[in-house]
């Protein structure tokens, strides 16, 4: 009999280990927000990603989509490659969003003077590959730039991704090629107090991979 | 001429006593096990964390509850007193579960079994089971040592969760912090894989040396009433300062980096 109920206190100590366990994991280490459902990798290379961490978050629009994995410095750039984690659930589309994302790209294609100039033939093969190109596609634009930002004043990095207005999307494992590093306090009040505001503090902000804007402060 | 043969005499015991532990510890983690030996450990999981519950629960309210109290006496200050779950949290988690626990247990359960092993040594109990082949270390020493490993890392989860909840009844339910800031602010800044499983890993290792020494302490001691008090000091002094020396050591090797 006594053993009996040494058992049965053994057993509810047992249960009550889990439930304290089962508490730390959900409640109080958040365990059940990090794990991202159909996830892959994406990256993104930054000229500065000062604070920022791997398990920071990956948001867009205020939504955490992803958490950072890994960062690395690419020797031969000498910028730092981030990588990030994406949600599939909350990156991609539905097969119904797809086609009409899908018809929305064949439209675009209709008006271009490359398909205009096309032959029949041609213009089918071009459609056919559109479509093709368009297999596990993210809902993350090609104009959409990925940022280190700031929660509040003094709180952590993590990633936002802003998106644009482009019609292509980025693919699965691609990289995002439009991308600001963290924009240093210290830095920003140096310039302004050494007077160079108007032209330096540009280019510190200056978007490491757009294009545009290099061709732009070239020609001037 | 004495005094360093002293010297020599003391470090020889030292080390002899050291090998004796460890060869006891390794003849109990690799024998196998038996259906009397799990029945045997029940009962000693009863005794050593079923019985250790109620100051562990206890002591890890009350903990939780200064906690949230000094912790939001020192945020409100600086007006960042959202911080208090995140702190209260990872004070818990990282830190005091794992030592206060195991301080406590050392106090609580370590003395009773070296005095225990200790009583039944000195009126040749030991003795008189080896005398009708049963292998004292099997039937007594072993089941007592597992079931320390095992149930104070179980007493230290309960100890964190109980803690915390004590720190959100005095943050969130009387001081009114924002509830939903104090949870998520935890759940941004403890990582389970982290935080959570390295307090625990270390109450694993402290399980260890707290039960290590009570056994072999109540193992070795003198047979007589002067010596299972001396033992039973010894195991208590022992265990905490190894686990506030190893806590040092373990938090260096988990957090210290990166």
């Amino acid at each position: 009999m006594k053993s009996r109920i040494s058992e049965l206190a053994v057993g509810i100590f047992v249960i009550l280990f889990g439930i304290a366990l089962f508490f730390l994991a959900m409640k109080v280490s958040g365990l059940a927000g990090t794990n991202l459902r159909d996830s892959y990798e994406m990256s993104a290379q930054f000229d500065n990603v000062n604070g920022l961490k791997p398990r920071a978050k990956v948001t867009m629009s205020g939504v955490t989509i992803g958490r950072v994995t890994d960062i690395t410095l690419d020797p031969v750039s000498r910028l730092a490659k981030v990588d990030f984690e994406l949600d599939g659930k909350l990156t991609g589309f539905n097969p119904e969003q797809l086609k009409t994302v899908q018809q929305n790209a064949i439209e675009e294609l209709r008006y271009s003077s490359e398909y205009a100039a096309a032959a029949p033939a041609q213009q089918k093969a071009m459609e056919q590959q559109l479509i093709s190109n368009m297999k596990s596609i993210t809902s993350i634009d090609e104009d959409a730039y990925i940022m280190v930002a700031t929660n509040g004043l003094l709180g952590e990095k993590y990633l936002k991704v802003v998106p644009g207005g482009g019609l292509n999307y980025v693919k699965r494992g691609e990289t995002i090629a439009n991308t600001q590093g963290t924009m240093d306090l210290e830095d920003l009040i140096s310039k302004f107090i050494t007077g160079g505001a108007g032209k330096s503090s540009e280019s510190s902000t200056t978007e490491t991979a757009e294009a545009n804007n290099a061709q732009t402060s070239f020609v001037e | 001429m004495n005094a360093i043969a002293w010297l020599g005499r003391l470090v020889i015991e030292r080390v002899r006593g050291i090998g004796v532990a460890t060869l006891m510890l390794l003849q109990i983690i690799f024998s196998l096990p038996t259906w009397l030996g799990v029945k045997l450990f029940i009962c000693q999981m009863y005794r050593v964390g079923v019985m250790s519950l109620l100051i562990i629960t206890v002591s890890g309210l009350f903990i939780g509850l200064v906690l949230g109290l000094q912790g939001y006496s020192i945020l409100v200050n600086v007006g960042s007193e959202a911080m208090l779950g995140t702190m209260v949290a990872l004070t818990l988690l990282r830190e005091l579960a794992p030592v206060v626990a195991a301080l406590l247990f050392a106090g609580r359960a370590g003395s009773a079994l070296t005095a225990e092993i200790g009583l039944m040594k000195a009126t040749e109990q030991l003795s008189s089971m080896e005398m009708i082949g049963v292998d004292p270390l099997k039937r007594i020493v072993s089941p007592r040592l597992w079931a320390g490993i095992v149930s104070l890392p179980m007493l230290t989860v309960i100890f964190g969760a109980v803690g915390i909840l004590g720190g959100k009844l005095v943050g969130v339910d009387f001081l009114g912090v924002d509830e939903g800031s104090f949870w998520s602010g935890m759940q941004s800044s403890v990582q389970f894989g982290h935080d959570v499983v390295n307090g625990i890993i270390k109450s694993i290792v402290f399980a260890l040396i707290c039960t290590w020494t009570a056994v072999y302490q109540g193992y070795a001691c003198e047979p007589t009433s002067e010596g299972i008090a001396t033992s039973t000091t010894r195991t208590v002094v022992f265990s905490s300062l190894c686990v506030l020396g190893f806590d040092f050591v373990l938090t260096a090797v988990m957090f210290g980096g990166v």
